[in-house]
């Protein structure tokens, strides 16, 4: 298995996507993080307190939704390019076992998705935590919720990149498995979450944020106001549920499929 | 003992019978051509072997065992598929990084299979700025990066200029002298009856014929031209002779049955003079047309 992930995470390696990928979601947190940071405290329209309240140095910090919904889509391109792109004949001559290979493949993504979010987090933290000192403020998190919350966004990142993987493994059409993503996370989780405000916290893509330090009516994406969310360890063991079930379906349709 | 063994193979997809009951056997140290018209079910079979495919009906092995159970599999069988692909954005020496690594090779192999290839000279390009030609090397390469026995070749020659079906041509003969097992699909015989042992002949996922090469050019004996004066006399000798030849022009006869050495030292004991004696080049190529269309109930192509 080790072998498998390690092929796998050379593939990643060798090509242009991850390094595109990293740098587009540590600029986009970055504009998100310095835009909302700037206007904190300006009382216009679609800003948030100021640096000084929790409510607004949190929005700031956790404002890396982008990155996490990248780092699914990270995932997906992963697996899916397997296809666009078709190698995949030639990795399953060279690994039969197809579980493996989707397995592997999985945790690679996980491990891209780890860096993704480490990125993602620095870029955020940062960010708000310059903005604060600048203007003279004291943390108004205290330091073991900030650490907590990065070092939720980096677990996030890495379970949502495996099941993105799952996603393209069973779509297989790259443009498809991305979109279904950005629908899935945009769309049909903030109707759901509209819904119904108890379920709401156990959907993906709103666990993971959560888990990342979003609270109710803050942070990016939008987190339900009056949601109140699961405890970080079941958000990680939702997370990492969705990502097996969606890879047991991938295993038991698409990936038994003949490679033609 | 048959290296690969192909045994009552049958797939259908949907309403097409692909592949239809098909056993043939190819021996050690050989290079077997796998022939037929494009759609004939040899892309198909070939990804049965390599259990990318699972079939209805039948088996296939390699070595005694399915491709998946091979221990070792890419050290015993190296493989280049049709439409099989190389991610546009990785190197060359990349791509074949990753092929040693998902293969379980050493990647010192990697310069070597290179160099096989002829192509260090690209390794740091790029796939996608590669020429077809260029990419079917570089296929070519990772399927010898264990240095496998067994070979089996989709359509290679496809994508490649005239010198580079002409390299390919130099490399299966050289692979077949080092005593390996090719197996090496076209839909042009001209690409590989030059190199081929045996001839496997497919058509709507049917057998047509399985035989060695020699044979198949035996049972194509070509025509000896010959253009005489006395073209009654020499048809009457050649015919007590046991040969077959017919009056084409006041002056031509052709003969079937015979050689033209034959013909040339029967003219001479009956003192018959002969002004133009041609043995016709057998041509496979007509024999394989003939074989193929025969099944589909249509002219030959001309």
């Amino acid at each position: 298995m080790i072998t498998a992930i390690r092929a796998e995470l050379l593939k990643i390696r060798t090509t242009r996507l991850a390094a595109a990928m990293l740098a587009l979601t540590a600029g986009l947190n970055g504009l998100v993080a310095v835009i909302t940071a700037a206007r904190a405290g300006s009382g216009g329209a679609y800003t948030v307190p100021a640096l000084d309240t929790t409510p607004g140095l949190r929005t700031v910090l956790t404002s890396g939704g982008f990155g996490l919904i990248l780092a699914a889509v990270f995932g997906a391109i992963v697996a899916s390019s397997e296809f666009r792109h078709k190698t995949a004949t030639d990795t399953y001559l060279d690994e039969p076992n197809r579980l493996r290979v989707l397995t592997a493949k999985a945790a690679a993504a996980a491990a891209g998705g780890l860096v993704f979010g480490l990125a993602g987090t620095a870029v955020t933290t940062g960010t708000g935590l310059a903005f604060a000192t600048a203007r003279g403020y004291g943390l108004a998190l205290p330091a073991a919720t900030i650490a907590r919350d990065a070092a939720g966004v980096i677990v996030a990142s890495g379970l949502l990149a495996a099941i993105g993987a799952g996603v393209g493994s069973l779509i297989r059409n790259q443009i498809g498995a991305v979109i279904a993503i950005f629908v899935w996370g945009f769309g049909i989780e903030q109707i759901l979450g509209g819904l119904s405000r108890p379920a709401a916290a156990y959907l993906p893509y709103t666990a993971a944020a959560t888990l990342a330090g979003a609270r109710g009516g803050e942070g990016m994406p939008q987190v339900p106001s009056g949601l109140s969310p699961l405890p970080p360890g079941v958000v990680a063991a939702l997370l990492a549920g969705a990502g097996i079930l969606i890879a047991a379906i991938a295993a038991i349709t698409t990936v038994q499929r003949d490679i033609t | 003992m048959a290296v690969i063994e192909v045994s009552g193979l049958t797939k259908r997809f949907g309403p097409v019978l692909a592949v239809d009951d098909l056993s043939f056997g190819v021996q050690g140290g050989t290079v077997t051509a796998f022939l037929g018209p494009n759609g004939a079910g040899k892309t198909t079979t070939l990804r049965m072997l390599l259990g990318l495919v699972t079939p209805a009906a039948g088996s296939a092995t390699i070595n005694g065992r399915p491709y998946r159970e091979l221990p070792g599999r890419r050290h015993q069988v190296g493989a280049v598929l049709e439409a099989s692909g190389i991610h546009p954005g990785r190197t060359a020496r990349n791509h074949l990084r990753v092929r040693a690594a998902t293969g379980r090779i050493s990647p010192a192999r990697v310069d070597a299979v290179l160099n096989l290839v002829d192509l260090t000279h690209a390794a740091n390009r790029r796939a996608g700025d590669l020429s077809l030609g260029m990419r079917q090397r570089l296929s070519l390469a990772a399927a010898m990066l264990a240095d496998p026995e067994v070979l089996i070749l989709d359509e290679p020659a496809n994508g490649l200029d005239p010198e580079g079906v002409r390299w390919l041509r130099e490399l299966l003969r050289g692979l077949a002298k080092d005593g390996r097992t090719v197996l090496v699909s076209s839909h042009l015989l001209a690409e590989v009856a030059q190199t081929a042992d045996s001839v496997v002949i497919l058509d709507r996922g049917r057998l047509i014929t399985h035989s060695s090469l020699d044979d198949l050019m035996a049972g194509t004996a070509g025509v000896v031209q010959v253009r005489t004066p006395r073209p009654g006399q020499l048809r009457a000798a050649l015919a007590a002779d046991g040969a077959q030849p017919r009056v084409m022009a006041a002056d031509r006869l052709e003969v079937s049955g015979s050689t033209a050495e034959r013909v040339g030292t029967l003219a001479a004991e009956l003192s018959i003079p002969l002004f133009e004696i041609v043995a016709q080049a057998t041509d496979l190529e007509d024999m394989f047309f003939k074989l193929t269309a025969a099944t589909a109930g249509q002219e030959a192509p001309k």
